[in-house]
């Protein structure tokens, strides 16, 4: 109850400070999208103002940033950054170059309980600071959030997210990637939820895409390992899991402790109390960090659509 | 997988003494367990609406989209088509007047045949609401012909006749008549007027037809003993509608119900059957000096009168009778099911003694709006009592100009 009331006290305080160029209300607002569009303003502002503590202020310190290459299959993405520090040098570099002269759309923002994902729009231009050439800009992205003490941080960043399937390169994939995703599989089969819950980072998002590649249809299935073994709980105990899985790609960041993968797989549930079969083919999307030593699921996105 | 089941036969044979909480669980589990329309899915239809409103909660939630996310997350779309359709047969069956909202979101194109039918179906079983009735009669624009048929049911279900003409439209179809077919035999009451047209109107369906009306006047005659007044006295005005003599001493049983209601509406299907128990009953209580039980014949006679003219002959001969309440509760029904007939003996009971029997046969002059009356109305602007002389003058308005 107490922090019910402080996160709709700070959300009534974040409004009543905005600057008139700041977030605006939307239909269906909470106090929720309303923190997460404060984060999300906050992060262009440092932009507009040069000021990266500003701009810092909305990442977490395991942060990982994607360049999408303008492409809504994963299997293109690659991992820019992978902690938040990388992503200082980054923007420091940027602001000292350039000024930016953008505003920032916030198309969606979805929540489930501590988790949550939005899409932005940046449009507007970058002036060179030297010669005073402009580019401009019109940039999606998509972010992952996670609230702690009643703060929302980003925690993962598409940049240049594609808003249509085009063509992949041809990509390998990693040895310990592909073993990890695999024992994950073999976990189901052998229906021990502590089993599966191990291959999980703590705060892992889990979604369900509803076979599209597009943001806005996707929703979270699953805010963190807890939720996920409490659905383990119930599910298991009456339905036996096959999982046939591929891995079609996978991706590592610059230091090795960030990747991304993508599999195909048919998953089948048996159930026990019955002779019910339900069978289906899909892609899922995932990402994985060894911060804490062993590699850890932090985003699974089952049934994303795509295309062979 | 064995060790799995060995556990799951525990958890079963463990349900008896389980809350009703747990056991809904295990039974939707079941219900996921079988191929839907299946034995076993069936069953477990069964076991819930057995249950009854305990289990409503619960199987409201299964509607909903977003109940599958988190702990209750289920990856199978078929899956959930199995819950959905199962809970919404169980809620059509255990009628929680709560649960049409949450149906009613889920008979839209978003939704598989199968839920919507569900859906629809359930809508019609829980009966009349608002929301409901505005939410079917978008289904009957529907391009899918089945998905308009339930609509179209659930309408008849909830007494509203919007949806008929569909209903008729589908006795040219053999798979959609036979969906008619079964709607309207669950529809008991509410579905006797139209199948009574339908009987006569002809067409192959029409063995069909009479054995659907068969089963719901066998039906409607187990409803006159129902515990619920509305079922009863409904269940009265619908055999009256059938016209068979069958359950004429049923409707006779009903004439000392303790719901005056109930009561007058036996008397009206006797007295639709041209039975004399229900005609005299209701003529008793034209003439009782209660006024409910007055305005109750009145209403029931014209109902009577309008939809058989059975009881004609003895509404004019009322006009005669020696109570002044009777004669004035006849001129009154004659008016109001306006029997052109009745206009000479209505202009001879203007000239009654009693003011009151005056005033209502020109009402029911006025009512019948026949010119024969005009010279005689004309005549009683200037009566002596100023009431007679006000509706003299309202009666001759309706007439119009000479």
């Amino acid at each position: 109850m107490a922090a019910m009331k402080k996160t709709i006290c700070l959300s009534l305080f974040c409004l009543s400070v905005s600057p008139p160029v700041g977030p605006q209300a939307h239909a269906g607002e909470t106090p929720e999208t309303i923190l997460i569009r404060q984060a999300l303003s906050n992060d262009v502002s440092g932009y507009r103002r040069a000021n990266s503590e500003l701009t810092l202020k909305t990442y977490d310190e395991r942060f990982v940033a994607y360049k999408g290459h303008a492409n809504g299959d994963p299997r293109a993405w690659t991992i820019l950054h992978e902690n938040r520090d990388a992503l200082a040098k980054q923007i420091n570099a940027d602001l000292e170059a350039h000024r930016y002269e953008i505003t920032r759309t916030i198309p969606l923002i979805s929540v489930r309980t501590t988790h949550a994902f939005a899409t932005t729009i940046d449009s507007g231009q970058v002036i060179d600071r030297a010669s005073g050439a402009t580019t401009p800009v019109h940039i999606q992205r998509l972010w992952t959030f996670l609230k702690t003490e009643d703060q929302w941080i980003a925690t993962a960043m598409v940049s240049d997210l594609g808003d249509a399937l085009l063509p992949v390169a041809d990509s390998g994939t990693h040895d310990d990637i592909s073993d990890l995703l695999q024992r994950e599989s073999q976990a189901w089969e052998g229906g021990n939820a502590s089993d599966i819950l191990g291959f999980f980072d703590e705060h892992f998002t889990g979604y369900d895409g509803r076979t599209t590649f597009k943001p806005g249809t996707w929703t979270i299935a699953f805010s963190g390992i807890e939720e996920m073994g409490k659905w383990l709980e119930k599910r298991l105990p009456y339905a036996q899991y096959n999982l046939d899985r591929k891995i079609l790609h996978s991706a590592l960041g610059p230091s090795g402790n960030e990747a991304l993968a993508v599999t195909h797989e048919t998953v089948a549930i048996q159930h026990i109390v019955g002779p019910a079969k339900h069978q289906k083919e899909r892609y899922v999307l995932w990402t994985m960090s060894r911060r804490s030593g062993s590699w850890k699921i932090t985003n699974m996105l089952y049934d994303i659509g795509l295309i062979d | 997988m064995i060790a799995k089941r060995l556990t799951c036969l525990l958890l079963f044979s463990l349900s008896a003494c389980s809350t009703t909480e747990e056991q809904v669980i295990d039974l939707l589990e079941q219900m996921a367990a079988h191929p839907i329309y299946s034995p076993g899915w069936q069953q477990a239809v069964d076991n819930l609406a057995t249950i009854g409103r305990p289990a409503a909660r619960q199987l409201i939630a299964r509607l909903n989209p977003g109940l599958y996310l988190g702990e209750d997350y289920r990856e199978f779309r078929d899956e959930q088509e199995q819950l959905r359709t199962g809970c919404a047969l169980a809620l059509g069956r255990i009628k929680p007047r709560g649960a049409t909202a949450a149906l009613k979101d889920r008979i839209t194109a978003a939704y598989t045949d199968d839920e919507r039918t569900a859906c629809l179906w359930a809508i019609g079983q829980i009966g009349y609401s608002q929301v409901g009735i505005d939410a079917l009669k978008v289904q009957l624009k529907d391009h899918n012909p089945v998905i308009r048929i339930h609509a179209a049911i659930a309408i008849v279900k909830m007494d509203d006749n919007v949806g008929d003409d569909e209903i008729e439209d589908a006795f040219s179809d053999a798979q959609l008549a036979k969906i008619a077919l079964q709607g309207l035999e669950e529809s008991s009451y509410f579905g006797v007027p139209l199948l009574m047209r339908l009987s006569t109107d002809g067409g192959p369906q029409q063995q069909a037809l009479r054995q659907i009306i068969d089963k719901v006047k066998d039906q409607l005659v187990a409803q006159l003993t129902a515990e619920e007044p509305v079922h009863r006295q409904r269940a009265a005005t619908a055999l009256g509608q059938m016209g068979d003599l069958g359950p004429t001493q049923a409707l006779v049983n009903l004439l000392t119900d303790p719901s005056n209601q109930v009561r007058f509406s036996a008397a009206a299907a006797l007295a639709t059957l041209d039975q004399a128990q229900g005609i005299d009953f209701l003529f008793q209580a034209l003439r009782n000096t209660d006024s409910i039980l007055r305005a109750n014949a009145v209403k029931f006679l014209a109902e009577v009168q309008s939809q058989s003219g059975s009881v004609e002959s003895q509404l004019i001969s009322a006009l005669s009778a020696e109570a002044p309440l009777a004669r004035a509760g006849a001129a009154q029904v004659l008016g109001q099911a306006r029997v052109q007939t009745a206009v000479l003996s209505l202009i001879e009971a203007t000239t009654d003694k009693t003011a009151e029997v005056r005033v209502n046969a020109i009402i029911a002059l006025g009512q019948i709006g026949t010119g024969q009356s005009r010279s005689r109305l004309e005549s009683l602007r200037t009566d002596d009592d100023a009431t007679v002389a006000y509706y003299a003058e309202w009666a001759l308005g309706q007439l119009g100009p000479s």
